[in-house]
């Protein structure tokens, strides 16, 4: 890269990073759980792939706000 | 459209004689579900009917004949009812049972052998066997080998031959035979074991084992010939296997057909309670069908039975039977998937059939991409029939994604022109947004890989629309179910609430920007107003749905939802950085390497945007299904009910 990237900026930047990162390992974390018995259930019952499909994606909405608010921080540098 | 087809129930009460004629007019109407009768008490009036005396013989039929079917591997054809008597068929099937025995006994113990002779296991299977031949007549003939069936049988047909005697065993279920006979008697061995499918076991191999002297037993056989003769014989088997097929097929499926009928009929007093003398059916039938059920039922028994049509009552759990133009079904199964809606509230398939396709389409939104997978599915519905109605959604879905495609200007993730085009159709030239110089992007109506924030803005209209919909269907459903007053509670005090949460997101959090929130603004009321509505509606949420109400109003569950749908532009972006990572990783490969870098970069583009097309239906179908599922059916969605069954040919 050509220009210059002040510490400013590269705070900026790395606050962004860790605000979808950290939400993408919580989102994994609750994921994990919920999916492991989510297919659990599924093995007993087939019928319940609907709702286990929905319960195991609930924790997803971690990481959009996390995305939404890195959006947000970058944005303030414009 | 929005409600499931309207159901009378059917009663139909009338002297057992005639129950055999009523079930049998119903399986051809094919209208009408039937609601399985159950014994409640032991005390209960009615008791389950018996199914008709020759079910039995229909079922055992029917097993043959599905045996049949999985044992010679028959692929499934389209085919009439066999329309022969019980009798023909049932002779018929067990001819072709006996026959189809026969070959697949002999294929089974061929390719048995062969195994033996391709794992070398022939020693063993000899080894296993000592037979004594100290006692030996050096005149004497004898055959070893193996044999299809088993010794006991071989032992009665040798008793004929004099001067025979028999050693058996058996290796991996093959019995193993040793015989020894005087050497007249030779040829009419030999022709007795035929019979056997007998496979002798090569010289050298019962040397080794048993130091069998008298040679002449082996006059017909030739070193390592049998491992051929296996063979050749299996492929005769094979040319029979197939022959059977081809004979059989049309018979085998129509037979099918026609006793699964007969068993379905027969076995159908199962799910009708009935007295000594009476029954009783409970069914339901669609509400337009109910002058022509009934008018056939009085043809089939001369009006001898009482038939009674009523509009459901509170508390029934009436089927549901979807009413939808075909280009709305293929998003029944999406229903099917979750929960079907009850007989009461709005079926929000319809609202799937527009939305869905709309937010698949803004997710994957390339004009590359979007082809590829509508070809995708366009084969897959050849290949596969049964998935014909999903694959029909996602088709709807990939042309959206076409249609976004053209809007945002992707074109498998490429978003410019040579430049020379650039110039010659006189567009407008750019500064690069990744890098330096300028570009000549195709012509488009928004840039969602510039325009980032404007992108979230587009998406979370999409949500507060959406979620709009949700609470008006909702709003409906609870007029219908409890009345006005509790519809305002409810959902009235939600939709009051939006307001403030759309100001939060456009004054506050800065969410929405750019013209979305100048569009937003000129139609949003002053925030006195907007902020009166939100306490209204607060009091009526906590009013109406108490506790859980006070909680959702208070940790702002609705702004949660509307940010949700953030997930549109961030799997859209996803998917756009792929393609332009893999196109780029191309363009540097070909650019620094010159010719011989075709080849890398063609490599990189195939599987990058394979990898990016799988990524691109997998996660766009999953995040369109969940916004319906979670922030849209949780607005007023309740869902349990069962599905229309009809009793007859077509289920």
């Amino acid at each position: 890269m050509a220009t210059e990237i002040g510490i400013g900026v590269g705070l900026v930047a790395l606050s962004a990073s860790l605000a979808v990162g950290m939400t993408a390992f919580a989102t994994g974390i609750a994921e994990k759980e919920i999916g492991a018995a989510a297919i659990g259930a599924m093995a007993e019952k087939e019928e319940l792939f609907g709702k286990g499909l929905i319960l195991t994606v609930i924790p997803e909405s971690l990481v959009i706000f996390g995305l939404v608010v890195a959006i947000l921080i970058i944005g303030m540098v414009g | 459209m929005l409600r499931p087809k309207v159901m009378r129930r059917l009663t139909v009460l009338g002297p057992k004689s005639l129950m055999k004629q009523v079930i049998s007019q119903l399986y051809e109407l094919d209208v009408c579900h039937i609601e399985d009768f159950t014994k409640k008490t032991d005390k209960d009036y009615f008791d389950l009917g018996e199914p008709f005396e020759d079910n039995e013989r229909f079922s055992e039929i029917l097993v043959k004949v599905r045996t049949l079917i999985s044992n010679l591997g028959i692929k499934k054809i389209d085919v009439q009812p066999n329309k022969e008597s019980v009798e023909e068929m049932a002779r018929r099937t067990d001819e072709l049972y006996l026959e189809a025995q026969k070959i697949l006994s002999r294929r089974e113990y061929f390719s048995q052998l062969k195994k033996f002779y391709d794992s070398k296991a022939i020693d063993k299977a000899a080894s296993l066997f000592k037979v004594g031949t100290e006692k030996e007549d050096p005149k004497a003939v004898h055959f070893f080998g193996f044999i299809n069936r088993n010794q006991s049988e071989l032992s009665v047909d040798l008793k004929n031959i004099e001067g025979t005697s028999l050693y058996t065993g058996t290796y991996e279920g093959i019995t193993v035979a040793c015989v020894f006979a005087g050497s007249k008697k030779d040829k009419e061995v030999k022709e007795l074991l035929m019979q056997y499918d007998f496979s002798p076991i090569d010289e050298p191999v019962v040397k080794k084992h048993h130091d069998m002297k008298s040679a002449s037993g082996y006059r017909f056989l030739k070193l390592n010939h049998e491992q051929k003769v296996i063979e050749d014989q299996l492929k005769d088997i094979e040319k029979d296997v197939a022959k059977l097929k081809f004979d059989s097929t049309e018979f085998l499926f129509s037979t099918e057909l026609r006793l699964k009928i007969e068993t379905d009929k027969a076995e159908a007093p199962l799910r009708i309670g009935t007295t000594k003398n009476i029954f009783v059916l409970k069914g339901w039938v669609p509400a337009d069908k109910e002058k022509h059920v009934g008018k056939m039922l009085e043809d089939a028994t001369e009006g001898k039975v009482m038939v009674k049509f009523e509009k459901p009552k509170k508390g029934d759990n009436v089927p549901i039977h979807f009413n939808h133009p075909k280009i709305v079904q293929p998003f029944e199964s999406f229903m099917d998937l979750y929960t079907l809606p009850s007989y009461k509230e709005i079926d929000p398939t319809f609202f799937m059939f527009i939305t869905f396709p709309i937010f698949f389409g803004f997710m994957l939104g390339d004009v590359g991409y979007g082809l590829v997978t509508l070809i995708l599915f366009l084969v897959l519905k050849v290949k596969m029939p049964s998935a014909k109605n999903i694959l029909n959604a996602f088709i709807l879905a990939s042309i959206m994604s076409i249609v976004f495609g053209v809007v945002f200007g992707e074109y498998m993730g490429f978003e410019d022109l040579p430049p020379e085009w650039g110039q010659a159709w006189g567009i407008e030239p750019h500064a690069a947004h990744h890098g330096d110089g300028i570009v000549y992007p195709i012509p488009r109506l928004f840039a969602r890989g510039v325009e980032i924030r404007d992108l979230l803005s587009i998406s979370v209209l999409f949500g507060i629309v959406h979620i709009y919909i949700a609470l008006v269907i909702g709003f409906v459903n609870i007029v219908n179910a409890h009345g006005v007053k509790h519809a305002i509670l409810e959902k009235g005090g939600w939709m009051l609430i939006m307001p403030m949460m759309i100001w939060l997101l456009a004054n506050y959090l800065n969410v929405i920007t750019g013209f979305v929130a100048d569009m937003i603004a000129s139609i949003m009321p002053p925030l006195p107003i907007v902020a009166a509505m939100f306490v209204i509606g607060a009091i009526l949420t906590i009013i109406g749905e108490g506790v859980q109400g006070a909680i959702e109003v208070l940790f702002l569950s609705i702004m949660s939802n509307i940010l949700s749908y953030a997930r549109l532009m961030a799997v859209g972006l996803a998917s756009l950085s792929l393609a332009l990572v893999v196109n780029n990783l191309a363009g540097d490969m070909i650019a620094s390497m010159g010719a011989i870098g075709i080849i890398p970069a063609a490599l990189i583009l195939v599987l990058g945007h394979g990898i990016n097309i799988a990524l691109g239906i997998l996660s766009p179908f999953l995040h369109a299904l969940r916004l319906h599922y979670v922030e849209f059916f949780n607005k007023f969605f309740k869902g349990g009910g069962k599905k229309f069954v009809s009793f007859g040919q077509t289920h």
